[in-house]
């Protein structure tokens, strides 16, 4: 994919490469994932901060 | 001899015709083929900075698609998403280096309510995101939108912003 660079900030890209990107099961597996963290009840944080206290 | 002058204008108006249509033809394909008129065509951005209050980091991410092309451009969902990567700890640094990236990263879904972008259309979207607490380290943004005629792909780093830099 050809990129053009804007600073040290982003990139835009200008044209497209393959029809699907080659890590595509990477980011899926990975989206997975984070799904599933963010369905996961939150951490004992609080209660170890009170225990803490 | 009227009737053969009359079969060649004949002719010659269709011989005009047929080439005028070739020319047409010709024409169209190096506009519409050629040119790439049709073909989808994105440009994206993707810009953070990260945040903190009440001792909790947050990474405000901005991502932004615009549609430069003249085709409508369907976004597919499930493999289109922002990466957010946080980079390896580094120790002793004494020259310039490039910073190495951790392998696991999140993915987290955007523009949701978007199914299509039409021609033309920019769509920016700011998302908040929960961080870690790492050392003031930068993060990597990687925003990617896949539709069925190709991939986009932009990258970013988000910096702390100067005035939450403890002294």
């Amino acid at each position: 994919m050809l990129t053009k660079e804007y600073g040290n900030h982003y990139k835009i890209s200008t044209k497209k490469a393959a029809a699907k990107p080659k890590d595509i099961e990477q980011w899926r597996k990975e989206k997975e994932k984070t799904d599933q963290k963010k369905k996961q009840p939150q951490s004992d944080e609080p209660k170890d901060k009170a225990q803490s206290k | 001899m009227n009737l053969l002058n009359g079969l060649t204008l004949d002719q010659l108006d269709k011989l005009v015709k047929i080439l005028a249509i070739l020319a047409g033809g010709v024409a169209a394909y190096y506009k519409f083929v050629k040119g790439r008129v049709h073909v989808s065509r994105l440009e994206l951005k993707v810009s953070g900075s990260i945040l903190s209050k009440d001792n909790v980091n947050y990474l405000l991410t901005t991502a932004c698609i615009k549609n430069i092309g003249l085709a409508k451009v369907d976004i597919d969902h499930e493999d289109s998403g922002l990466r957010i990567i946080s980079c390896k700890p580094m120790a002793n640094v004494t020259t310039a280096q490039l910073l190495d990236w951790q392998d696991e990263a999140s993915v987290f879904n955007v523009f949701e309510d978007d199914p299509w972008i039409e021609p033309g259309e920019t769509v920016e979207e700011k998302y908040l995101i929960a961080i870690p607490a790492y050392n003031r380290e930068p993060f990597r943004l990687q925003l990617r939108i896949v539709s069925e005629n190709g991939w986009w792909q932009a990258n970013g780093i988000a910096q702390w912003q100067s005035d939450t830099v403890s002294r």
